[in-house]
């Protein structure tokens, strides 16, 4: 008796394979390229494929994600938000604070004590604290994504980035370049005014302890660390912060299968 | 205004202008659709009032959504309700025009909408020409700002009816009543004719009468299931409503009353299962739009009731009619502190059976989503959920379903695992 | 470029002396309350009666919310988009910067000043909070409710402060602000000249300090410097294009600065940081409470009354006073009231040959950059 869960999002699709006994068996991650349909076929088959069952085996299937309701072969579709919370809850329990920074956009989801959604914020209408600010600013300064993280720890000077618009940020940046501050630096003082833009979202849930963050900028180590020393606190981050959400679609299949 | 604009005050051109726009707009608003008569027959009646605002022969008061109108319907003038035309102007098509005629003027976009609308339509002069302007000091500073300007506008007199801070305090009832007979001297005399008494005194009796059968209405809506969906009562309005003191409003409300009641006492089969039931605050989108079809079909909850259709003033007393509009204007929950508002909403909530709340917050309007910070605190120890959805009522371009859809599917989903 | 700070060298230390007093007042508001034996209660509105806090024995100040480093906690009070600069209060307010204070007055002035009293009440712990309404037409009506609202604002007082506020102890205080009007009346008369005598950053320091309370020390050192600069003999250089800055709540001497920077001087701020603050006196012909009422009523037009025209129409005076080129009309994001009024004003102005420069930001500028390029761009074509 398997169950399958589905994240849609607009910029990467990601399939859970969950058994009877709660294991999870596999998932992938793949990018969505516009093609919501194609994207979710492709990661349904090939978690099949890895964790080595067919389709027949599976018994109920639920979608997730910003394209979810597009998916005819999914039984049921859910928010992100419930499937976050049901997903980090899983990995951690006693969570009460889960914080998803994705590609588009950003979300805080309070807990209660028995890990039900008790409150939840979100901010897909600015790009600035969310995956998107990272990449248009990776690219000004010619840099890797996945290197943000690392160039920043290097940061020797705290410069404090003032433009709370993506698109200031970005000039803010090339002048800063040019002036002849070091990447590394510059890359710390984004870090910083992301973290300032989701505690500043985040403020409105009332921020407790545990906190896990979910989503792909969970894995910039210089993000989480600008998050930890503004809230003062230790985020608890996923194996994979990418298969949250589809693994919270997952519980929600294997709880009607 | 910074355009000048050359064509004359006249009604019948003003109406002509706006049914021309309205012909050449591609795709023409569909009209919501009412399942009661009563509905249609509201929709009928604010439409004649507003066609009959542009009658050359018509007294036209343009007024705000709580300046009582049972004076203007004993003096025979016709109201306009300056702010909610904008709902009205959007079966028309011609709201995004008339935002951009505003923001080419100078007027910021940070203005409410409907301020915005109504500006941007005076100056297409799609507006018929009052002959007099009345607006109270609350709910905002964008409406009273926006009555100056139209009164200079249309070089027409404007009244200000200035609303005291504290309900309780022993001068405000004086100090309003005082004023309200000021404003009927100021237009008497602008119109060259007297009030008479007996008809306000009728008014009056008019009002109440149509109160109470809303106020019957109201109780039934308590009923669980909900007896209608809030999409369709929503738009009754009933405390914004310009049509207190007319005769055919009392035929309108009956006719709801009894149609609901009949729907209540012939329901055949018993609730499967008990829906979510929701308390909706503020308005709804007012283009084209699905927000509620979604929330009660789709999502399959009751919007049980709305804060926009509770009746929260007595019965008026018709011998003393000027001091029963100012104590029912100081009733009004907007109106001074705001923990008094966030009581009636507290008792709604128990009253109707309520599982959460959503509330429109409506782009602008600081007064109402300012003070939610503090609701949302108190509910939250109370463990009642509300959730603010953000959009705006009159520009649709400020609009996003898809973004709406997933707050509002997590919040009903947030509910429905917290009752599981 | 011509350079409003030059004065007559041999002097200069001393007026230099007096400013930098003033601005160590403004900047040591806080920690002198704190010290003063006397209950110290916060005012937000230049419409706030402060000669009853007087009377009643406390120290009236103006809360600025300057010390506020963002809005986090008052935008999850209130809400996000509202006036900054209640924001900044509420902010200062729930951080605990006030937590030394008796009370606060706050007058309902308008939609954000109206829920900041309600935000104020719900999250901080301020024991004495006072709403005073204020009508926004001014008629006989409308003088005659508000002179009631101030008779309960002071029974509210004598209430709380178990002291009663005399008829005598009112015409004192009425008094002691008069002064501070008068020396600031006459401090602007130095700004009129081709040649003012003081900018307009150190005008503002100025008036700045004269909200922080101590209005008797306040009083001493700028009769001083009034003193000093009348035996100044005006200088007749090239004049400046000249500024008028109207608007929502300001304080940034920054901007000040860049506009002087591009070649104008700002002769005059039509702002409650300015001369809305001061302008006039109150009749002490009148009973006291009838004069308040009536001077607080019928102070100088903020966009928050209803009245454009006249707001116009003092400004319109300003501009001949102070023989101004041009106005800059700086409005806070969101502040309807200033925001509603701008088309109005503006199309007034132009149609008197009075150009008007929009710009619009937060109570804390960061968006200073680009501010600079629209200032710099207008004095371009004024020049």
């Amino acid at each position: 008796m398997i169950a399958v869960g589905l994240d849609i999002g607009s910029l990467s699709t990601e399939a859970v394979v969950l058994n009877d006994k709660n294991k999870i068996l596999s998932y992938v991650i793949e990018l969505t390229q516009g093609d919501c349909k194609n994207a979710a076929e492709n990661v349904f088959y090939e978690s099949l494929n890895k964790a080595k069952v067919s389709k027949e085996d599976v018994s109920n299937i639920v979608a997730t994600g910003y394209g979810r309701d597009n998916i005819s072969f999914a039984k049921k579709t859910v928010t992100e938000i419930t499937c976050h919370a049901l997903g980090a809850y899983f990995l951690f329990p006693e969570t009460r604070t889960i914080i998803d920074i994705g590609g588009q956009d950003s979300k805080g989801i309070k807990l209660d004590g028995n890990g039900k959604v008790a409150d939840f914020v979100m901010n897909d209408k600015c790009a600035a604290g969310t995956g998107r600010f990272l990449e248009v600013i990776a690219h000004a300064m010619g840099v890797k994504l996945t290197d943000l993280g690392k160039l920043s720890s290097q940061s020797k000077k705290l410069i404090p980035i003032s433009s709370m618009c993506t698109v200031f940020a970005e000039s803010e940046v090339v002048s800063l370049v040019a002036e002849g501050s070091t990447k590394s630096d510059i890359i710390n003082g984004i870090h910083m005014a992301i973290a300032e833009r989701i505690v500043t979202l985040l403020k409105r849930i009332n921020i407790e302890e545990p906190v896990v963050m979910t989503g792909g900028v969970a894995k910039n180590e210089g993000v989480v660390r600008a998050l930890e020393n503004k809230l003062k606190i230790k985020i608890n981050i996923p194996e994979e912060p990418q298969m949250v959400g589809a693994l919270g679609a997952a519980l929600i299949a294997k709880r009607y299968m | 205004m910074s355009r000048v604009l050359a064509e004359k005050n006249n009604r019948a051109t003003q109406l002509k202008k706006l049914l021309q726009t309205a012909q050449k707009a591609a795709t023409l608003k569909k009209s919501p659709f009412y399942t009661l008569k009563a509905s249609q027959k509201r929709a009928q009646l604010t439409t004649n009032l507003f066609l009959k605002a542009y009658d050359e022969k018509s007294k036209v008061a343009f007024r705000n959504v709580i300046m009582p109108t049972e004076i203007f319907y004993a003096m025979d003038i016709v109201p306009v309700c300056v702010e909610t035309v904008c709902a009205l102007l959007a079966n028309f098509n011609v709201t995004l025009q008339c935002l951009d005629s505003a923001e080419q003027n100078n007027y910021s976009r940070d203005i409410c909408s409907f301020t915005r609308c109504t500006l941007g339509a005076a100056i297409e002069n799609y507006l018929p020409t009052p002959d007099f302007l009345a607006c109270t000091s609350y709910y905002c500073d964008d409406s009273t700002k926006l009555f100056y300007t139209l009164s200079k506008k249309y070089e027409k007199d404007f009244f200000l009816l200035d609303i005291p801070y504290d309900h309780n305090n022993v001068n405000a009832v004086h100090y309003l009543e005082n004023q309200l007979k000021e404003m009927v001297e100021s237009i008497e005399k602008t119109l060259n004719r007297k009030i008479d008494m007996d008809k306000l005194s009728e008014a009056i009796r008019l009002s109440n009468e149509a109160r109470y059968y809303f106020v019957k209405l109201n109780e039934l809506r308590t009923k669980i299931p909900a007896p209608i969906g809030g999409g369709e009562a929503i738009d009754y309005a009933a405390i914004l409503a310009f049509t207190w003191g007319s005769k055919e409003i009392v035929d309108v409300y009956k006719t709801f009353y009894e149609e609901v009641k009949h729907k209540v006492e012939n329901s055949d089969k018993p609730p499967q299962k008990r829906k979510i039931r929701i308390l909706w605050r503020h308005l709804r989108p007012y283009y084209n739009n699905s927000l509620f079809d979604f929330i009660e079909n789709e999502c399959d909850v009751e919007v049980a009731f709305e804060e926009v259709n509770f009746i929260y003033w007595g019965e008026m007393d018709p011998d003393e009619p000027y001091r029963s509009l100012a104590k029912k204007l100081l009733a009004n929950p907007p109106v001074g502190d705001f923990q008094r508002w966030i009581g009636v909403t507290l008792n709604l909530i128990d009253k109707y059976n309520i599982d959460g709340i959503i509330s429109f917050n409506h782009w602008g309007c600081r007064q109402l989503c300012s003070g939610e910070g503090i609701l949302k605190d108190i509910l939250n120890k109370k463990g009642i959920p509300m959730i603010q959805i953000g959009g705006d009522c009159i520009d649709s371009r400020e609009f996003s379903f898809a973004q709406l859809k997933t707050r509002i599917q997590a919040f009903l989903e947030m509910i429905k695992e917290r009752n599981r | 470029m011509h350079n409003t700070h030059e004065l007559i060298n041999s002097e200069m230390t001393s007026i230099e002396q007096y400013v930098s007093w003033f601005v160590q007042t403004s900047e040591h508001k806080i920690k002198n309350l704190k010290q003063n034996s006397k209950p110290s209660i916060g005012w937000f509105s230049v419409y706030t009666p402060e000669e009853i806090i007087y009377a009643a024995g406390a120290v009236p100040f103006r809360v600025t919310g300057e010390s506020s480093e963002s809005y986090s906690l008052a935008r999850v009070a209130l809400f996000t988009n509202m006036c900054s600069y209640t924001l900044s209060c509420l902010e200062e307010g729930m951080q605990g910067s006030y937590n030394f204070i008796r009370g606060v007055v706050i007058v309902n002035t308008c939609d954000a000043r109206r829920r900041l009293y309600d935000a104020w009440k719900y999250y901080v712990n301020t024991p004495f909070v006072h709403l005073l309404d204020l009508p926004k037409v001014i008629s006989v009506e409308s003088k005659d409710y508000f002179r009631k609202q101030i008779v309960i604002f002071i029974k509210s007082f004598e209430d709380y402060f178990g002291k009663k506020i005399s008829t005598d102890s009112l015409r004192e205080t009425i008094y002691l602000c008069n002064k501070t009007r008068n020396l600031l009346n006459k401090l602007m008369d130095f700004r009129k000249g081709d040649e003012p005598l003081i900018t307009a950053s150190q005008s503002m320091g100025i008036i700045k300090a004269s909200m922080c309370g101590h209005k008797h020390e306040f009083n001493e050192k700028l009769n001083g410097l009034v003193n000093l600069l009348e035996n100044r003999e005006i200088s007749h250089k090239k004049k400046s294009l000249k500024i008028l800055l109207s608007g929502s709540y300001f304080d940034q001497i920054n901007l000040i600065k860049l506009i002087e920077d591009s070649g104008a001087t700002v002769v005059c701020e039509d702002i409650s940081n300015g001369i809305k603050y001061f302008e006039g006196e109150i009749d002490l012909n009148k009973d006291p409470i009838t004069a308040l009422a009536d001077y607080y009523l019928e102070k100088a037009p903020c966009a928050r009354m209803i009245d454009a025209e006249r707001r116009f129409k003092h400004i319109w005076k300003l501009i001949d006073q102070y023989n101004v080129d041009a106005v800059i009309y700086f409005s806070l994001k969101f502040c309807s009231t200033n925001l509603l009024d701008f088309p109005y004003l503006e199309k007034e102005l132009k149609q008197r040959g009075v150009l008007v420069l929009f710009l619009e930001g937060e109570r804390f500028l960061v968006n200073l950059n680009q501010l600079k390029t629209r200032i710099q761009a207008f004095i371009e074509m004024l020049l």
